[in-house]
Protein backbone atom coordinates (compact mmCIF):
# COMPACT_ATOMS: atom_id res chain seq x y z
CA UNK A 1 0.00 0.00 0.00
CA UNK A 2 1.45 3.32 -0.59
CA UNK A 3 0.23 5.37 1.84
CA UNK A 4 1.60 2.76 4.67
CA UNK A 5 4.97 2.63 2.63
CA UNK A 6 7.60 4.63 4.41
CA UNK A 7 7.76 8.39 3.84
CA UNK A 8 11.40 10.12 3.56
CA UNK A 9 10.80 12.33 6.78
CA UNK A 10 9.43 8.78 8.42
CA UNK A 11 13.49 7.12 7.54
CA UNK A 12 14.71 10.55 8.90
CA UNK A 13 13.06 10.53 11.97
CA UNK A 14 13.81 7.00 12.31
CA UNK A 15 17.16 7.34 11.67
CA UNK A 16 17.38 10.21 14.54
CA UNK A 17 15.49 8.39 16.99
CA UNK A 18 17.52 4.86 16.80
CA UNK A 19 21.31 6.77 16.61
CA UNK A 20 20.27 9.16 19.40
CA UNK A 21 22.18 8.77 22.98
CA UNK A 22 20.50 10.89 25.89
CA UNK A 23 23.02 12.16 28.64
CA UNK A 24 22.99 10.06 31.76
CA UNK A 25 21.42 11.66 34.40
CA UNK A 26 23.00 10.78 38.00
CA UNK A 27 19.35 11.04 39.66
CA UNK A 28 17.73 8.31 37.82
CA UNK A 29 20.56 6.27 39.31
CA UNK A 30 19.28 7.13 43.23
CA UNK A 31 15.96 5.41 41.85
CA UNK A 32 17.69 2.37 40.20
CA UNK A 33 19.17 2.04 43.32
CA UNK A 34 16.34 1.87 45.51
CA UNK A 35 14.66 -0.77 43.38
CA UNK A 36 17.91 -3.09 43.59
CA UNK A 37 17.28 -2.52 47.40
CA UNK A 38 13.87 -3.70 47.52
CA UNK A 39 14.45 -6.26 45.14
CA UNK A 40 17.04 -7.66 46.87
CA UNK A 41 18.10 -10.12 44.01
CA UNK A 42 20.08 -13.72 44.92
CA UNK A 43 23.53 -12.77 43.42
CA UNK A 44 25.86 -15.65 42.53
CA UNK A 45 28.45 -16.69 44.89
CA UNK A 46 31.78 -15.85 43.40
CA UNK A 47 32.88 -19.20 41.36
CA UNK A 48 36.22 -20.78 42.62
CA UNK A 49 38.34 -22.97 41.36
CA UNK A 50 38.07 -27.23 40.82
CA UNK A 51 40.76 -28.05 43.75
CA UNK A 52 38.52 -25.70 45.96
CA UNK A 53 35.76 -27.30 45.56
CA UNK A 54 37.39 -30.71 45.77
CA UNK A 55 38.60 -29.02 49.23
CA UNK A 56 34.89 -28.01 50.65
CA UNK A 57 34.12 -31.92 50.15
CA UNK A 58 37.33 -33.49 50.88
CA UNK A 59 38.00 -32.26 54.12
CA UNK A 60 34.88 -32.92 55.92
CA UNK A 61 34.99 -36.79 54.67
CA UNK A 62 39.13 -37.02 56.18
CA UNK A 63 37.59 -35.30 59.14
CA UNK A 64 34.95 -38.21 59.49
CA UNK A 65 37.51 -40.89 58.86
CA UNK A 66 39.89 -40.09 61.08
CA UNK A 67 37.76 -39.34 64.21
CA UNK A 68 35.76 -43.02 62.91
CA UNK A 69 39.54 -44.96 63.06
CA UNK A 70 40.75 -43.09 66.19
CA UNK A 71 37.01 -44.30 68.15
CA UNK A 72 36.99 -48.02 66.47
CA UNK A 73 40.90 -48.18 68.07
CA UNK A 74 40.24 -46.78 71.35
CA UNK A 75 37.38 -48.17 72.27
CA UNK A 76 36.87 -50.46 75.93
CA UNK A 77 36.95 -54.08 74.98
CA UNK A 78 33.57 -55.96 75.92
CA UNK A 79 33.54 -57.27 79.52
CA UNK A 80 34.46 -60.95 79.60
CA UNK A 81 31.56 -62.90 80.45
CA UNK A 82 34.74 -65.59 81.88
CA UNK A 83 32.95 -67.25 85.48
CA UNK A 84 29.69 -66.03 85.07
CA UNK A 85 28.73 -69.15 82.84
CA UNK A 86 28.82 -72.21 84.09
CA UNK A 87 31.99 -74.65 82.46
CA UNK A 88 31.82 -77.96 81.72
CA UNK A 89 34.29 -80.28 83.40
CA UNK A 90 36.58 -82.65 81.65
CA UNK A 91 35.34 -85.79 82.13
CA UNK A 92 37.65 -88.57 84.17
CA UNK A 93 37.92 -92.36 83.29
CA UNK A 94 34.64 -93.12 83.99
CA UNK A 95 32.79 -90.83 82.96
CA UNK A 96 34.81 -90.59 79.69
CA UNK A 97 34.06 -94.55 78.94
CA UNK A 98 30.57 -93.75 79.52
CA UNK A 99 30.29 -90.66 76.94
CA UNK A 100 32.22 -93.55 74.71
CA UNK A 101 29.33 -96.26 74.66
CA UNK A 102 26.90 -93.34 74.52
CA UNK A 103 27.98 -92.38 71.14
CA UNK A 104 28.61 -95.92 70.20
CA UNK A 105 24.75 -96.70 70.58
CA UNK A 106 22.19 -95.14 68.97
CA UNK A 107 19.13 -95.10 71.44
CA UNK A 108 21.63 -93.28 74.02
CA UNK A 109 23.00 -90.58 71.44
CA UNK A 110 19.18 -89.12 71.32
CA UNK A 111 18.77 -89.08 75.03
CA UNK A 112 19.37 -85.46 76.36
CA UNK A 113 23.10 -85.41 77.74
CA UNK A 114 23.61 -84.54 81.58
CA UNK A 115 26.10 -81.41 81.88
CA UNK A 116 27.75 -81.83 85.09
CA UNK A 117 28.00 -77.84 86.39
CA UNK A 118 31.01 -77.22 88.62
CA UNK A 119 30.11 -73.98 89.89
CA UNK A 120 27.23 -71.89 90.11
CA UNK A 121 28.31 -68.17 91.02
CA UNK A 122 26.46 -67.20 93.82
CA UNK A 123 23.34 -65.30 94.16
CA UNK A 124 23.51 -61.59 95.65
CA UNK A 125 23.04 -62.02 99.52
CA UNK A 126 21.07 -58.74 100.01
CA UNK A 127 18.69 -59.56 103.05
CA UNK A 128 14.57 -58.86 101.74
CA UNK A 129 13.01 -56.36 104.44
CA UNK A 130 9.24 -57.12 104.40
CA UNK A 131 8.91 -54.85 106.95
CA UNK A 132 9.39 -51.02 107.79
CA UNK A 133 12.69 -50.05 108.73
CA UNK A 134 12.94 -49.82 113.04
CA UNK A 135 9.81 -52.83 113.12
CA UNK A 136 10.38 -55.98 113.98
CA UNK A 137 7.20 -57.25 115.45
CA UNK A 138 5.10 -58.72 112.91
CA UNK A 139 1.50 -56.91 113.53
CA UNK A 140 -1.98 -58.55 114.54
CA UNK A 141 -3.87 -59.74 111.28
CA UNK A 142 -7.37 -58.25 111.38
CA UNK A 143 -10.37 -60.49 111.87
CA UNK A 144 -11.59 -61.50 108.47
CA UNK A 145 -14.89 -59.24 107.54
CA UNK A 146 -18.17 -61.73 107.89
CA UNK A 147 -20.02 -60.91 104.45
CA UNK A 148 -23.93 -59.73 105.10
CA UNK A 149 -26.42 -62.63 104.83
CA UNK A 150 -28.28 -62.62 101.40
CA UNK A 151 -31.78 -61.72 101.17
CA UNK A 152 -33.66 -63.72 99.39
CA UNK A 153 -36.45 -62.26 97.31
CA UNK A 154 -39.76 -63.25 97.99
CA UNK A 155 -42.49 -64.93 95.13
CA UNK A 156 -44.40 -62.39 93.37
CA UNK A 157 -48.46 -62.40 94.72
CA UNK A 158 -50.60 -63.79 91.40
CA UNK A 159 -53.07 -61.27 90.31
CA UNK A 160 -56.02 -62.48 89.59
CA UNK A 161 -58.32 -61.54 86.63
CA UNK A 162 -59.73 -57.93 86.42
CA UNK A 163 -62.89 -58.17 86.26
CA UNK A 164 -65.24 -55.03 85.29
CA UNK A 165 -68.91 -53.72 86.12
CA UNK A 166 -71.06 -55.12 83.86
CA UNK A 167 -73.93 -52.60 84.94
CA UNK A 168 -71.91 -49.78 84.81
CA UNK A 169 -72.53 -47.00 82.29
CA UNK A 170 -71.44 -43.75 81.79
CA UNK A 171 -74.34 -41.10 81.84
CA UNK A 172 -73.43 -38.37 79.15
CA UNK A 173 -75.79 -36.04 78.68
CA UNK A 174 -76.82 -35.25 75.32
CA UNK A 175 -75.63 -32.26 73.73
CA UNK A 176 -78.35 -30.49 72.45
CA UNK A 177 -78.47 -27.07 74.59
CA UNK A 178 -76.56 -24.66 71.87
CA UNK A 179 -73.40 -23.80 73.52
CA UNK A 180 -73.32 -20.67 74.92
CA UNK A 181 -69.98 -18.79 74.87
CA UNK A 182 -70.69 -15.39 76.31
CA UNK A 183 -68.97 -13.55 79.45
CA UNK A 184 -71.72 -14.73 81.57
CA UNK A 185 -72.28 -18.30 81.23
CA UNK A 186 -68.04 -19.02 80.98
CA UNK A 187 -67.71 -16.68 84.12
CA UNK A 188 -70.48 -16.64 86.56
CA UNK A 189 -69.50 -16.18 89.24
CA UNK A 190 -67.07 -13.39 88.22
CA UNK A 191 -69.87 -11.70 86.74
CA UNK A 192 -71.72 -12.43 90.08
CA UNK A 193 -69.55 -10.66 91.95
CA UNK A 194 -68.51 -7.60 89.61
CA UNK B 1 30.42 1.27 24.57
CA UNK B 2 32.91 3.25 26.97
CA UNK B 3 33.78 1.99 30.03
CA UNK B 4 32.60 4.89 32.69
CA UNK B 5 34.86 2.61 35.29
CA UNK B 6 38.40 1.71 34.85
CA UNK B 7 38.58 -1.34 36.86
CA UNK B 8 36.16 -3.08 34.74
CA UNK B 9 38.27 -3.79 31.63
CA UNK B 10 35.92 -5.18 29.29
CA UNK B 11 32.27 -5.96 29.20
CA UNK B 12 32.46 -9.50 30.35
CA UNK B 13 34.34 -7.90 33.64
CA UNK B 14 31.58 -5.73 34.22
CA UNK B 15 29.00 -8.54 33.60
CA UNK B 16 30.73 -11.02 36.11
CA UNK B 17 30.63 -8.50 38.58
CA UNK B 18 26.73 -7.76 38.38
CA UNK B 19 26.28 -11.31 38.47
CA UNK B 20 28.09 -11.17 42.01
CA UNK B 21 26.11 -8.45 43.20
CA UNK B 22 28.38 -5.33 43.17
CA UNK B 23 26.65 -2.35 43.19
CA UNK B 24 29.77 0.13 41.92
CA UNK B 25 29.42 -2.34 38.96
CA UNK B 26 25.81 -2.24 38.01
CA UNK B 27 26.28 1.43 38.63
CA UNK B 28 29.03 1.20 35.86
CA UNK B 29 26.65 -0.92 33.64
CA UNK B 30 23.44 1.49 34.23
CA UNK B 31 25.72 4.31 33.58
CA UNK B 32 26.97 2.69 30.31
CA UNK B 33 23.50 1.48 28.42
CA UNK B 34 21.54 4.59 30.14
CA UNK B 35 21.44 7.12 26.96
CA UNK B 36 21.48 4.04 24.56
CA UNK B 37 18.46 2.85 25.69
CA UNK B 38 16.16 5.53 27.25
CA UNK B 39 15.40 6.05 24.08
CA UNK B 40 13.06 2.77 24.04
CA UNK B 41 10.71 4.00 26.78
CA UNK B 42 10.72 7.85 25.67
CA UNK B 43 9.40 7.00 22.06
CA UNK B 44 6.26 5.03 23.81
CA UNK B 45 5.61 7.16 26.92
CA UNK B 46 4.29 10.38 26.86
CA UNK B 47 7.03 12.10 29.29
CA UNK B 48 11.18 11.60 30.65
CA UNK B 49 10.08 10.66 33.96
CA UNK B 50 7.81 7.78 33.10
CA UNK B 51 10.24 6.86 31.30
CA UNK B 52 13.07 6.55 33.68
CA UNK B 53 10.64 4.64 35.61
CA UNK B 54 10.36 2.26 32.70
CA UNK B 55 13.73 2.08 32.18
CA UNK B 56 14.58 1.41 35.66
CA UNK B 57 12.36 -1.66 35.74
CA UNK B 58 13.85 -2.74 32.72
CA UNK B 59 17.07 -2.62 34.18
CA UNK B 60 15.84 -4.52 37.08
CA UNK B 61 14.62 -7.12 34.79
CA UNK B 62 18.51 -6.78 33.04
CA UNK B 63 20.11 -7.83 36.21
CA UNK B 64 17.66 -10.47 37.01
CA UNK B 65 17.91 -12.09 34.22
CA UNK B 66 22.14 -11.55 33.61
CA UNK B 67 22.32 -15.18 34.98
CA UNK B 68 20.47 -16.76 31.29
CA UNK B 69 22.75 -13.89 28.99
CA UNK B 70 24.53 -17.04 27.14
CA UNK B 71 27.14 -14.56 25.12
CA UNK B 72 24.81 -15.09 21.93
CA UNK B 73 24.25 -11.38 19.93
CA UNK B 74 25.30 -8.56 21.16
CA UNK B 75 24.72 -7.53 25.14
CA UNK B 76 23.57 -4.23 23.88
CA UNK B 77 20.58 -5.77 21.30
CA UNK B 78 19.69 -8.38 24.51
CA UNK B 79 19.30 -5.31 26.95
CA UNK B 80 17.54 -3.31 24.21
CA UNK B 81 15.27 -6.78 23.56
CA UNK B 82 14.08 -6.32 27.37
CA UNK B 83 13.60 -2.50 27.43
CA UNK B 84 11.15 -3.20 24.77
CA UNK B 85 9.42 -5.69 26.34
CA UNK B 86 8.65 -4.27 29.76
CA UNK B 87 7.70 -1.47 27.88
CA UNK B 88 5.18 -2.91 25.78
CA UNK B 89 4.02 -4.96 28.78
CA UNK B 90 3.66 -1.26 30.49
CA UNK B 91 1.72 -0.20 27.44
CA UNK B 92 -0.77 -3.20 27.40
CA UNK B 93 -1.35 -2.67 31.17
CA UNK B 94 -1.74 0.90 30.35
CA UNK B 95 -3.45 0.56 27.14
CA UNK B 96 -6.94 -1.25 29.13
CA UNK B 97 -7.15 1.55 31.39
CA UNK B 98 -6.52 4.48 28.74
CA UNK B 99 -9.02 3.57 26.44
CA UNK B 100 -11.99 2.86 28.98
CA UNK B 101 -11.76 6.59 29.89
CA UNK B 102 -10.36 8.38 26.33
CA UNK B 103 -8.84 8.48 22.63
CA UNK B 104 -9.52 12.24 22.23
CA UNK B 105 -7.34 12.82 19.23
CA UNK B 106 -5.78 16.85 19.30
CA UNK B 107 -6.30 18.84 16.37
CA UNK B 108 -2.99 19.31 15.72
CA UNK B 109 0.44 19.18 17.62
CA UNK B 110 3.02 22.01 18.25
CA UNK B 111 4.58 22.78 15.41
CA UNK B 112 8.63 22.68 15.47
CA UNK B 113 11.03 24.68 13.24
CA UNK B 114 14.56 24.74 12.98
CA UNK B 115 16.79 27.99 12.10
CA UNK B 116 19.12 25.50 10.97
CA UNK B 117 17.69 23.71 8.84
CA UNK B 118 18.49 20.02 11.32
CA UNK B 119 15.51 18.87 13.86
CA UNK B 120 17.60 17.63 17.17
CA UNK B 121 16.50 14.42 18.35
CA UNK B 122 15.08 15.86 21.44
CA UNK B 123 12.67 17.87 19.20
CA UNK B 124 11.73 14.81 17.61
CA UNK B 125 11.14 12.87 20.80
CA UNK B 126 9.52 16.07 21.67
CA UNK B 127 6.93 16.01 18.80
CA UNK B 128 6.36 12.17 19.14
CA UNK B 129 6.10 12.14 22.98
CA UNK B 130 3.02 15.00 22.09
CA UNK B 131 1.17 12.20 20.06
CA UNK B 132 -2.03 10.79 22.11
CA UNK B 133 -0.75 7.24 23.63
CA UNK B 134 -2.66 5.06 21.48
CA UNK B 135 -1.19 7.22 17.96
CA UNK B 136 1.79 7.45 19.69
CA UNK B 137 2.34 3.75 20.05
CA UNK B 138 1.24 2.45 16.47
CA UNK B 139 3.56 5.06 14.96
CA UNK B 140 6.54 4.19 16.74
CA UNK B 141 6.10 0.35 16.41
CA UNK B 142 5.37 1.07 12.78
CA UNK B 143 7.77 3.65 12.04
CA UNK B 144 10.90 3.19 14.05
CA UNK B 145 10.76 -0.56 15.24
CA UNK B 146 9.51 -1.44 11.82
CA UNK B 147 6.88 -3.99 12.73
CA UNK B 148 3.86 -4.60 10.50
CA UNK B 149 0.33 -4.23 11.58
CA UNK B 150 -0.72 -7.79 11.65
CA UNK B 151 2.27 -7.71 14.19
CA UNK B 152 1.13 -4.63 16.06
CA UNK B 153 -2.69 -5.72 15.69
CA UNK B 154 -1.41 -9.02 17.91
CA UNK B 155 1.01 -6.78 19.83
CA UNK B 156 -1.66 -4.46 21.65
CA UNK B 157 -4.65 -6.25 20.96
CA UNK B 158 -6.07 -3.97 18.10
CA UNK B 159 -7.49 -4.78 14.65
CA UNK B 160 -4.90 -4.38 11.48
CA UNK B 161 -7.23 -1.83 10.33
CA UNK B 162 -7.81 0.15 13.61
CA UNK B 163 -3.45 0.11 13.65
CA UNK B 164 -3.37 1.60 10.15
CA UNK B 165 -5.80 3.99 11.02
CA UNK B 166 -4.02 4.96 13.58
CA UNK B 167 -0.31 4.94 11.72
CA UNK B 168 -2.95 7.71 9.07
CA UNK B 169 -3.93 9.69 11.85
CA UNK B 170 -0.31 9.50 13.80
CA UNK B 171 1.59 10.42 10.70
CA UNK B 172 -0.57 13.75 9.62
CA UNK B 173 -0.30 14.86 13.61
CA UNK B 174 3.29 14.55 12.96
CA UNK B 175 4.45 15.57 9.74
CA UNK B 176 2.07 18.70 10.68
CA UNK B 177 4.36 19.34 13.64
CA UNK B 178 7.26 18.85 11.89
CA UNK B 179 6.19 21.02 8.87
CA UNK B 180 9.38 23.21 8.92
CA UNK B 181 12.58 24.45 7.54
CA UNK B 182 13.70 20.70 7.95
CA UNK B 183 11.04 19.21 6.33
CA UNK B 184 10.86 21.36 3.33
CA UNK B 185 14.68 21.50 2.78
CA UNK B 186 14.81 17.93 3.27
CA UNK B 187 12.05 17.98 -0.02
CA UNK B 188 14.02 20.24 -2.07
CA UNK B 189 17.37 18.49 -1.25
Amino acid sequence: MKEEAQQPWEAAVRRVVETHEFEYDPAAWAGMEQLLEEAALPYAKPTSSWWAQAWKWLIPTIVVLVVGTLWLTNQQPAPSLQGSLPIFAEPDGVEREKQEAEQESPILQARPRSRKVTSVPPLPTKPIRLLPEGQTKIPELLPYRQTPATLIPLDARPVGPIRYDEKLELNIPAIDIKRKRNRKTLFPDVIKNY
Amino acid sequence: MTMPNDHYKTEKALREACLRGERRAQQALYQCFYGKLLGIPMRYTGDKEAANALLNQAFLQIFKSLPDYREQGSFAGWMSTITFRVTMDYLRMEQRHRERYSLDIPENVQAISNIEGQLEAEDIFHCIQQLPDHLRTVFSLYVIDGYKHQEIAAMIGITEDTSKWRLRKARQLLQAALKSDYLDNDQTA
